[in-house]
């Protein structure tokens, strides 16, 4: 009868002799347990190899046994990691669409941050100084060359030398232009009145890339037909330019 | 270790990305301080802002310290006009100081001024000619002590000396 022990597979440890007792032996510690038992109560090993057996471990089925070594929450935190393959919450997929997400929103952030310090707000410098010397050196030659041109006038042209001078305003000015001229038009012609402006003087008083402000000296002479005298002004004025799309115009004219 | 969420691949992407969230945000906060402080306008605009607030500043100075009399008290607005003056202006207004002292106390005139607009015409890192639009109101023995109102339109001749710009030319633009 021994002779039939040997070469059974190892199940379990099991052998004829603890069949007959209803007890074996764990492979895993050794110990002594039952037969039938399809956990090990020494060591917890699993006895039958079986992933039914293993789930059920896993989801906390030891309310049967008796002492537990370890904290039941951790191991099943534990196992579950294992079977997650060990992903703590920040880690893998998670962190890798928070950065991306994060380095889209820089991107756009740093892209915008740097437009602004290339390109400075364009309307006001709150000192009235310059942001662009580019402008600076073109609203000089535009503010003496367009005052002498909105400046001037002669009754005998009229109508040319209004439209010449429209031309040269920003649509914001010119119908208050219009309205001023149109307003007087009727006495110069009656009178016969010429003005002649010379700009004596052209100065910035700030400049950005399509504003700039000019303090202008304009000495304007002024005929009529009533009077044999030329009457002589000395003029100061402000004037401010702005630039739309390419050419600078006029759009304020102050003389003070 | 290997493929999958924890694998090593995936870790060197996230340590990478890390990395660029860090340079983009350094990026940005230096863009943003760069535009906050500085002046406005590429660096020669900056460099011509600062000189053009300085050069105007002291026009404005030396124009009130000009158009401004007081019979009763001429000294110390003599001194103020010839501490912002250097060159030929300063050589004219040392000659005729005690001049100008004498007249304004024979006349008993009083003027304050007031600047109404700072221009800036030509301008380099040590010349500048700076036109003043200012009024002053003029009371004397003549107007029997009633201000009348003067309007003015000034030319300045400036330079750089040190940190400080002074007057070297002054004149009355006709």
């Amino acid at each position: 009868m021994a002779d039939l022990d040997e070469g059974w597979p190892d199940k379990g440890g099991l052998d004829r002799s603890d069949l007959d007792n209803g007890e074996k032996t764990c492979p895993y510690c050794a110990e002594t347990i039952r037969a039938a038992a399809l956990k090990c109560r020494y060591c917890r090993s699993d006895l039958t190899g079986s992933p039914t057996a293993t789930q059920a471990r896993a989801e906390g089925h030891h309310e049967q046994d008796e002492d537990e070594p370890r904290h039941p929450e951790a191991r099943d935190e534990w196992t579950r990691d294992t079977q997650d393959a060990g992903v703590p919450f920040l880690a893998g997929a998670r962190l890798l669409g928070i950065l991306v997400v994060l380095c889209l929103a820089l991107s756009a952030t740093a892209g915008y941050a740097w437009y602004r310090s290339e390109h400075p707000s364009t309307g006001k410098d709150p000192d009235g100084a310059i942001t662009s010397s580019q402008a600076r050196d073109a609203g000089l030659q535009a503010a003496a060359k367009l005052t002498q041109k909105v400046l001037s006038y002669d009754w005998k042209t009229i109508d040319a030398d209004m439209s010449a001078a429209e031309a040269v305003l920003a649509p914001s000015f010119r119908s208050e232009y219009s309205k001023t001229l149109g307003s007087v038009k009727a006495q110069t012609v009656e009178n016969q009145v010429k003005l002649t402006a010379s700009v004596v003087a052209t100065s910035i008083i700030s400049a950005t890339e399509t504003k700039v402000e000019a303090l202008v000296f304009v000495n304007q002479v002024t005929t009529a037909k009533a009077s044999k005298d030329q009457r002589l002004d000395q003029n100061r004025v402000l004037v401010t330019l702005t630039r739309g799309g390419g050419e600078w115009r006029v759009s304020k004219m102050k003389p003070f | 270790m290997g493929t999958g969420p924890a694998g090593t691949s995936w870790r060197i992407a996230n340590v990478v990305l890390g990395l660029l969230a860090l340079v983009l945000l350094a990026t940005t906060v230096l863009f943003f301080t760069k535009a906050a402080s500085a002046t406005p306008g590429d660096s020669r605009s900056e460099t011509l802002s600062r000189a053009h607030k300085q050069v105007s500043k002291a026009a404005k100075d030396q124009t009130l310290a000009f158009l401004t009399v007081d019979y009763s008290e001429m000294d110390p607005l003599i001194v103020k006009v010839l501490a912002g003056a250097t060159g030929s202006f300063k050589k004219q207004y040392e000659r005729a100081q005690v001049n100008l002292k004498a007249s304004a106390q024979d006349s008993q005139a009083k003027s304050t001024g007031k600047v109404l607009a700072v221009g800036v015409g030509d301008i380099d890192d040590i010349d500048a000619v700076v036109f003043v639009a200012a009024d002053s109101e003029v009371s004397n023995k003549s107007t029997n002590g009633k201000p009348q109102r003067r309007y003015h339109r000034l030319k300045l001749t400036m330079v750089r000396k040190g940190d400080k710009w002074l007057t070297s030319k002054l004149q009355f633009v006709g």
